[in-house]
Order: C-alpha cells, then sequence, then structure tokens
C-alpha cells in the first residue's frame, strides 16, 4: 500500500499491463483445428449394417434423425427369404427387442437361422450391455447382461451358430467368451495378450477392432496394426493367437474393415494402402486358414467406407460416401459399383439371392429400395413407420 | 413421459422465491445494520460533542470529507482521475449487485453464463470454471445472494470512501473481487479461447475493473504526477495496438461479413446473437441494421476498427513522451482528440456489437467498454490534470495510545458519516460472504435443488403393503422382516439409461449420510423392468452405481409374477415401449417407518443428474429419515 511508485516501475507496470493482455488476447491466434487422419478410409464403421443366415435378413438402422443423440434410435429389422425361384426376401418388420433405450447403438450376431444375439451399447448413465437374444425371429426376447461395455464397432459380437459359443469385444479392448449363449463370459484377449505374442509383435497391434469366430468354431479378432503389409487377423488355435495373414502386399499399409464367418466360409474385407491409392480387397477362406484367396482390389481412392454389410452367399456389399456403393457378388465375381443410392441410405442388404436392398432411415421411417432387375437404379420397395418415442430418453 | 429427466428449470418457483426471501432478510439485516451504526455514531456525536468540541482526529479512515460536519479539517480535493474511477466503478459495482439479484440467477448463473463463457476454452480452464460452478450449485441461494451483497457493498464502500486507507481498502476488495468474477464467471474473460477480440469484450470487463480499481489502491503520491496517467493511458495505447494487430489477424473471419457458405461470419453473428435476446424494439433495430451492414461491408467495418484502434493506441503512446500537451491537431490537443475517439468507438460498440450488454439473458454486467472508457478518461486526467503534492493530505500522525473504550467512541463521534456508511458497506459484504462461507463448509447440496427439478413429498399414513422378494445376494426378503426400522423404497429398472442409474448413487450418498444410523434404516430397490430382472442384471447395477458394497442395501427381484403384484400395490407402471425406448416408469420413493407405514412419498425424478442434484437428493432423503428415526 505504501512506498513511492518509481518512474521505471510506473513505465514497466504500463507495458506489462500491454503485454499481458496483447499475449492473452494472441493466445487463440495460433490454435488449429486437428487434421482428421489421412490415409483410413473407415476410421469408425457405422453400427448400421445388415447380416444375412440363409433363411433370413437382419438389419440394423438408426432412426430419429436428430440432432440430439438422446433421440436417435437404433433399430433392428428382419425379413424372411421366400421360398421362391430365384431366391427373394420377404417384407421388412421391426424387431428391435424392447425394454432397453438404443440410443448407444445395437450390435448383433445371428446365432442360427432365425435366432439372433443383440447386444445394446450403453448411452447416458447406463455403464454396461444389456443383451437379448431370440429364437423367433424377433418374435419374442430373452433378457441377458454383459456386465461391462460393448465396443463400438459393428464386429463387436460374434456368435458360432449351432452351440452357445458367444464372443463379445469390450470398449476396453477385451475379449470375453461366453459358452453357455452370455450366461458367463471369461476373458480370453485383451490388446495387450495379442500384442505379445509372435504375430502381435509383427503386426504391432495397436488396438482390437472386431471378432468372429472361425468356420471350425475357433474365436478370431482383428486388430489394428502400425506394421504395413499385416491384416491384423487373428485366431485362437491351441490355446495361441495364430496370425491370419491373407498375403497382402508388404509394404502396404492394412486395415481390417470387417470379419464374419457364414455358411462355413471366413471373409474379411481389407482397405490395403492409404490416401488416393486405398484399394478394397475381400479375403476369403473355407476350411484351411492357412489358404486365404483375395478378390481383386476396388481403388476408393479418399471415399469413406461407411458400412458393410454381408450376405449368406459370400456377399459383401459396401456404403460409400457421397451415395455411392460397391457390391462384390460372390468370390468369383469382382467388385461392381452399384447406381447411386437412394437419399438416406445407411446400409445395404444382400440376398437373399442375387436381390440387393438399400435400406434408409428418416425421422420416424425406413424405407426400403430394391436394386432393379437391369441394375440401373433402385425401385422403393416398403415404407416402414417406426414409432420413435421422442424425449423418452433425454 | 415417465422416467425422463424433465431438467432444471432456472424459473424455478421455490428457488426464486428462496432466493427473493433470502434477498429480502439479508436486505432487512442490511437496513438494520446501517441504522444501528447510525444511532450509535450519533449518540457518539451527542455524547462526545457535550463532552469536548469535536476535532479531527487523525485517525485512520476517518479522513474523508464530512457529509454533515463543519467541525472536522478541510481535507485536500480528490485528484480527478481517481474520483472518476471510484465514482464510476462504485457505481457499476452497484449496478452489478443488482444484476446479480435477478431472480433466474441463483439456477440460472452456473448453466446459463458460467458454462457457455468457458464452452469454448481449453480443457484446463474448464475444470477450473467447473469447479467454481459445481460449488455455486451446490449452495445456489447463498452463492447468489453472496454475489449481490458482495457487489453492492463493494460499491458502496467505493463511493462513501474518497480518501484514506478505508479508500484504498475499498479499491484493493474491489481488485480481489474483480479477479474472482474473471476467472470464474468470464473464464479468464474468454481471452484462452478463439475468435475473441476487443470489439466483443476482450480481455473481459472484471480484468478491467481490477485494473482500474487497483489504481484507487495506490498511494495518494502516485496521483502527485504525471507517472500514473502515462502508465495508464501508455498501457491502453500498447493494448489497443495490440487489438488492431489481432483484429487485423488473416483468417479470423473479421475481415468479410459473410462466411464462404453464406454463414454470417463472426462480427455480425455476434451482434446478430445479441439481437435475439429480450430487449426493447429498438435496440433490436439498431443491432439488426449493424448486423446487416457488416453482412455487407464486413471487410470495410473491419478496416476502419483496425485504423480507429491502430490510431488511438499510437497517440495514447504518445503519452510516454515527457510533454505530450504540444502535439496538437489544429488546437485540439491530440490526446484528448485520440480520447474522444476512443469514448467514441467504444459506445458504438457498447451499442452496436455488445447491445449494452445486461439486457435479456443473464446480464451481470454492462460489458466491457464502459470500464475501458473510464479507465482511458481517468489516464487522460491523470496525465493532464496531476494533483500537486502539497495539495494532498498532510502525513497522518498515528496515535500509539491505547484504545480505551472512551477513546474509542472518541474515534466514532469524530469519524465522518461517509466512514460510517463505508464501515456499514463492508459490512454488507460480510453479511453476503457469511452464509456462503457457512455453506460452503457442507460438502452436501441443498436440498432446495431436489425440490425444485421434483422432489416434492406427500405426507401419508398407509399401511405399506407387504412383499417377500430375492435381494442381490440371493436372500429372500419381506418387508415383515425390515419391522422396526426405517426404510426407503424405490423402484429401480437395472438397464434404465437415464434416472435409475442416477437414483441408485442418491441412495448410494444417502447410505454414506446416514451412515452412523446404518443400524435402523434399510435402503430397498425393487427391480422395475418386466425383462431385465435377472439376479446379474441387478447385480451390474449394484457394481456400476456405487451400491455394491453397501450392507443396508437390497435390490430386489422375483418372477414376473411376484414383481407385478407389488408394482400394482405401489401404483407403480412400467410400459414396455416401442422401437428402442427404454421401459417407462415412475420415479418415486416411498418412506416407511418402524411400524411399516408408508409416511412419505417423493417424486424422485432426479432431473438433469448434476453433482449437485444427486447431493441435494441424497441430503432430502437423509433428512427425512432422520426426520423419522427422532
Amino acid at each position: 500500500m505504501s512506498g513511492r511508485p518509481t518512474k521505471a516501475s510506473l513505465r514497466a507496470a504500463a507495458t506489462a499491463l500491454g503485454i499481458a493482455l496483447l499475449a492473452t488476447a494472441c493466445g487463440q491466434a495460433s490454435r488449429q483445428a486437428a487434421r482428421p487422419p489421412a490415409g483410413n478410409p473407415a476410421a469408425k464403421l457405422s453400427l448400421a449394417t445388415s447380416v444375412a443366415t440363409t433363411s433370413r435378413n437382419w438389419a440394423v438402422l438408426v432412426v430419429g434423425n436428430s440432432a440430439d443423440s438422446t433421440n436417435d434410435f437404433w433399430q433392428l429389422l428382419t425379413r424372411p427369404a421366400r421360398p421362391t425361384r430365384p431366391a427373394t426376401g420377404g417384407t421388412w418388420r421391426l424387431v428391435t427387442p424392447p425394454g432397453v433405450a438404443s440410443n448407444g447403438g445395437l450390435v448383433v450376431a445371428p446365432t442360427g437361422t432365425s435366432s439372433l444375439l443383440a447386444g445394446f451399447l450403453p448411452s447416458q448413465e447406463l455403464r454396461f450391455t444389456p443383451l437379448a437374444t431370440t429364437a423367433s425371429a424377433g418374435s419374442s426376447w430373452s433378457a441377458g447382461v454383459l456386465n461391462a461395455r460393448l465396443a463400438d464397432t459393428p464386429d463387436a459380437l460374434a456368435a458360432d451358430p449351432g452351440t452357445a459359443k458367444v464372443l463379445a469385444l469390450l470398449a476396453d479392448g477385451t475379449l470375453r467368451q461366453s459358452l453357455n449363449s452370455g450366461q458367463t463370459w471369461s476373458t480370453i484377449a485383451t490388446r495387450q495378450s495379442v500384442a505379445r505374442t509372435q504375430a502381435g509383435r509383427r503386426c504391432d497391434v495397436t488396438r482390437l477392432t472386431g471378432t468372429a469366430f472361425s468356420p471350425s468354431g475357433d474365436p478370431m479378432l482383428t486388430a489394428g496394426c502400425t506394421a504395413n503389409g499385416q491384416a491384423g487377423i487373428f485366431t485362437l488355435t491351441s490355446g495361441t493367437w495364430q496370425p491370419g495373414n491373407p498375403g497382402v502386399p508388404a509394404r502396404q499399409p492394412v486395415t481390417t474393415l470387417s470379419i464374419s464367418s457364414s455358411a462355413g466360409i471366413t471373409q474379411a474385407l481389407l482397405a490395403i494402402g492409404d490416401g488416393a491409392t486405398t484399394g478394397l480387397v475381400a479375403a476369403r477362406y473355407a476350411g484351411d486358414p492357412a489358404r486365404w484367396t483375395l478378390s481383386q482390389a476396388f481403388t476408393v481412392g479418399n471415399e469413406k467406407v461407411l458400412s458393410v454389410s454381408t450376405g449368406s452367399n459370400g456377399t459383401i456389399a459396401v456404403l460409400l460416401s457421397g451415395r455411392r456403393g460397391l457390391l462384390l457378388a460372390g468370390a468369383a465375381a469382382g467388385w461392381r459399383r452399384l447406381p447411386g443410392l437412394p437419399p438416406a441410405t445407411q446400409a445395404l442388404a444382400a440376398g437373399p439371392g442375387t436381390e440387393l436392398q438399400a435400406l434408409t432411415a428418416g425421422r420416424t421411417t425406413v424405407g426400403v429400395w430394391t436394386l432393379n432387375d437391369s441394375r440401373s437404379g433402385w425401385t422403393q420397395a416398403q415404407h416402414l413407420p417406426v414409432p420413435i418415442q421422442f424425449g423418452s430418453s433425454g | 413421459m415417465p422416467g425422463m429427466n424433465s431438467g432444471l428449470n432456472i424459473n424455478d418457483a421455490q428457488v426464486v422465491s428462496a432466493f427473493g426471501r433470502a434477498l429480502l432478510h439479508q436486505g432487512l439485516i442490511a437496513v438494520l445494520l446501517f441504522a444501528t451504526l447510525g444511532v450509535i455514531w450519533i449518540s457518539a456525536r451527542a455524547w462526545h460533542s457535550q463532552k469536548v468540541p469535536l476535532e479531527p482526529t487523525g485517525a485512520p479512515g476517518n479522513s474523508g470529507n464530512s457529509g454533515n460536519s463543519g467541525t472536522e479539517a478541510q481535507e485536500p480535493p480528490e485528484p480527478a482521475a481517481r474520483q472518476v474511477l471510484r465514482i464510476g466503478f462504485g457505481l457499476i459495482w452497484i449496478f452489478d449487485g443488482i444484476l446479480q439479484a435477478q431472480p433466474k440467477m441463483a439456477l440460472g448463473l452456473p448453466s446459463q453464463v458460467i458454462q457457455p463463457t468457458a464452452a469454448t476454452s481449453p480443457h484446463w480452464v474448464q475444470t477450473i470454471v467447473n469447479w467454481a460452478g459445481t460449488n455455486w450449485s451446490y449452495h445456489p441461494l447463498q452463492a447468489a445472494a453472496a454475489a449481490v451483497w458482495i457487489q453492492v457493498g463493494i460499491g458502496v464502500w467505493l463511493l462513501a470512501s474518497p480518501r484514506g486507507r478505508l479508500s484504498r481498502l475499498a479499491g484493493l476488495a474491489s481488485v480481489a473481487w474483480s479477479l474472482v468474477v474473471w476467472v470464474f464467471g468470464e473464464s479468464f474473460g474468454g481471452v484462452l479461447a478463439p475468435g475473441q477480440t476487443w470489439l466483443f469484450g476482450a480481455p473481459g470487463a472484471a480484468l478491467i475493473y481490477a485494473v482500474a480499481t487497483g489504481l484507487i489502491a495506490l498511494p495518494d503520491r502516485a496521483w502527485t504526477t504525471r507517472k500514473l496517467g502515462r502508465a495508464v493511458l501508455g498501457g491502453t495505447g500498447v493494448f489497443l495496438l495490440g487489438m488492431a494487430l489481432l483484429q487485423a489477424w488473416p483468417g479470423r473471419g473479421f475481415w468479410q461479413g459473410t462466411t464462404g457458405r453464406g454463414q454470417t461470419a463472426p462480427l455480425a453473428g455476434m451482434a446478430s446473437s445479441m439481437a435475439q435476446l429480450s430487449q426493447p424494439q429498438f435496440l433490436v433495430k439498431l443491432v439488426n441494421a449493424f448486423t446487416s451492414f457488416d453482412e455487407a461491408h464486413g471487410f470495410a467495418v473491419n478496416l476502419v476498427a483496425v485504423i480507429a484502434l491502430a490510431a488511438i493506441g499510437s497517440v495514447f503512446l504518445l503519452s510516454f513522451a515527457k510533454s505530450p500537451e504540444p502535439y496538437r491537431i489544429g488546437r485540439l490537443p491530440i490526446l484528448k482528440g485520440a480520447l474522444i475517439a476512443f469514448v467514441a468507438i467504444s459506445l458504438l460498440d457498447w451499442i452496436f456489437i455488445e447491445d449494452l450488454g445486461f439486457l435479456g439473458g443473464l446480464g451481470t454486467d454492462p460489458n466491457s467498454m464502459i470500464p475501458m472508457i473510464l479507465l482511458a478518461v481517468a489516464g487522460y486526467l491523470a496525465l493532464t490534470r496531476p494533483t500537486p503534492a502539497e495539495a494532498q493530505s498532510p502525513a497522518q500522525v498515528t496515535s500509539r495510545a491505547s484504545l480505551s473504550p472512551g477513546r474509542a467512541f472518541g474515534l466514532l463521534a469524530g469519524a465522518s458519516f461517509r466512514s460510517v456508511v463505508a464501515a456499514g458497506a463492508v459490512a454488507v459484504i460480510l453479511l453476503g460472504a457469511a452464509p456462503l462461507a457457512i455453506a460452503r463448509s457442507n460438502p452436501n447440496a441443498d436440498p432446495i435443488l431436489a425440490q425444485a427439478v421434483s422432489g416434492h413429498s406427500s405426507n401419508l399414513n398407509l399401511r405399506a403393503p407387504g412383499f417377500t422378494l430375492t435381494d442381490q445376494s440371493s436372500h429372500q426378503i419381506s418387508l415383515a422382516s425390515l419391522r422396526g426400522k426405517v426404510v426407503l423404497l424405490t423402484f429401480l429398472d437395472p438397464v434404465c439409461t437415464t434416472d435409475c442409474p442416477l437414483m441408485g448413487t442418491e441412495f448410494a450418498q444417502t447410505s454414506r449420510l446416514l451412515a452412523a444410523d446404518s443400524g435402523r434404516v434399510e435402503l430397498v430397490g425393487v427391480v422395475l423392468s418386466p425383462s431385465y430382472r435377472s439376479l446379474s442384471a441387478v447385480r451390474a447395477f449394484d457394481e456400476h452405481d456405487g451400491l455394491a458394497s453397501i450392507s443396508n442395501w437390497h435390490y430386489l427381484t422375483g418372477s414376473l409374477a411376484s414383481l407385478k403384484k407389488v408394482w400394482a400395490s405401489y401404483g407403480m407402471t412400467a410400459d414396455v415401449l416401442p422401437a428402442g425406448a427404454m421401459t417407462g416408469h415412475d420415479d418415486v420413493a416411498f418412506l416407511i417407518n418402524q411400524a411399516g407405514k408408508v409416511v412419505r412419498e417423493f417424486d424422485a425424478d432426479p432431473g438433469p443428474g448434476t453433482a449437485a442434484m444427486i447431493s441435494s437428493y441424497s441430503v432430502l432423503f437423509a433428512n427425512a429419515v432422520r426426520q423419522e428415526l427422532r
């Protein structure tokens, strides 16, 4: 309070005042927006997808179209295959399991021809994963619980059809297995445990990204690899995680976008390369995991892979950014560009037979569009109202 | 829709009314304080005047100009620059205090003022601000009232203390509170957030308060030369030059009225957003007119702003020259001209961009331009009209005599009216701060928050319907087996994504609050989901919501038939809704006394589920249980 302020101190105070205010105000000027990672065509696939068994299609879509995610609800739809020649599908119906808010997302894994396991990603205040199983194509459901947070990826759940074996990839990178349809669970892998294996070291594992069962019922997982030329596909054989390397080019970065097994075939969709040279390749094997076959590469460049769907006959349908789509109809066929997709397409549904549908979602509706016979356009086949309960979870 | 968050309504009648009552009570106490001080002072003067003629005592703090006594020594006049700051900021603080008394302030300040301000700041700033916001949220009535009285008190103190240590102390008090407001209320004035500019109020009004009233705290001799004026005006010049540079910096969006995508650019956007607030229509028209003008002529507007800031800042730097007066434009001293320009541009900004700052929404101050003007004017006056040293008050002689009651009474009798008012202002500050300090010593939130969201309870006297179900440890629990204990009963869906996990956390906190009575209290939840009612579901719920380790917690489940029976007997519903909606259900809690009677029913919708709200509910429940235990 006292003491004579000197000329120098006052001048210093004035300068400090000016500079401090200037410096604090200037601090903002150097802030830059973070750059999106380059090269990876699918940093995160949407949970919207469809899978098929020999007798049924299942699809997961998000409906609500709201700025507030608590008003977006993930829905499960299914349709049977009709016993016609050529094979066609019936109409879709809404079979979302009841009793849990599906705002966080929905992940599914077929457990049989008309049975399915569904997992609700926890949202808002919920911290664990409600499960639901149906053996009646969604007509009735049984509740279960996975006392952990399921990973936010469409390949987070896998079931070995005809057995009670289930796999769940958790958000913390742990892979759990249940041998009794989800009643009890045990951890069979973590990122660290996989990274420590010989195959894991070659891959230089960054994180676990998906899971599946091999045709012989062995647990499989996919991982992100830092090392080039590594697809990051592993199979648990005789208690050890063995690499499943589809023989991708050694110097190229590889990302395994999805993995699934159906009708005795395991197939994975790989993104090989980066930036404008990124190509999609389907890798398959039937029986011998050492004998993968690769499809031709389709260069997607900087287009983003939004959703991957699989048909029961080995078909892979890929939804790309910009309302574009790709189809790989079986092992022997090549990739084919689809005609421009209907607006708001969230996923493609492949099969039965050669039928291909685009599934769109609006605020309270789902639209079904069938690729016409000439393969040149889409025809609306169905319009499903979805009784969204807006405000019921926010 | 049952089972949904209702959100905290900042207009909640209960909180608004309680805030009004708190202000009224404290206001009455303040009046009483002033009246008591006045009576004592008048009595002391009357008593003292009978004994000895009043003389100036020379004691610290009583050297102000007398408002009603001609017997005190005539003080030298206060320097004009200091007077501008003291009166200007005294009035602003009182105005700010009145703004803090807006009914919505108690609940609205954290969510409507503090959080939006911090939203674009770095994470560490948000952490600091969040701490303050949470503290406010826990005790909103005390915090809001404290802000009112502290600001009014500082304002009155500044106005009532023109000279002496008491005046300088008022300056220091203002600095301290300004910095509190700048850090916690303004998130460091937003200077760490992107896109700030002097035109929007950078570096924050409260920082300008702190700098300006810091000058009031300087000793008298600081005002006797031009040095202080040079420091203030020169410093402002450096600052304005920096702001001009920032304003001219490319890529910040100020050189255009609209973005390439046809969206409004930052300057017009700021004005436009201010015009959305509730205010007189002519102001809306003025601000909208500016918005349209800036959208059409964004480059020109920014050019004018940059040139004006740079030119005024440069001229203010002339104050560092030995004798700035000879610099003139025509007959107008150049410094004076720059000051007039600065005042004009600041007023234009205040009206057209800051939109006066306090209208509509939850304005807490008139923003930065008026304080900035006061600071610049004071700097100019300090530079051009320094108070000669001989005009300053003589060195004060500090008496070493012991302070006997008689002498104290004598000092009081000799005090000026303004000193008495200043003492009353200090008491008002303490009157606001003390309840907040006391409330802060309690780590739990005010139960009025829970009542604001819902939390209303009905007093009942009904026989509690009995049940026998299985708890998380597979034990059979019947209500009859809990007879003799107070039971807090609720119904929870284990896979509910919103209210039930919050209510579970509330029960866990209630249990901790009732730890001393845990042997006499049972906390019971009954599953309220037709499908998710397995033991694994209730165990997962317990584990994730902090209930697994609570010995007197029972989460009960059973067959669907037995659960439905219990739900029906307590009037609960569990609606299975389609399309991915969670089970619709009620949020209710029942208090059952030792005799098995339902004595209270709580509407237990936990609203937004903030930490303060959860704590508030736990206090509400614990208080109700304790009341029943008595």
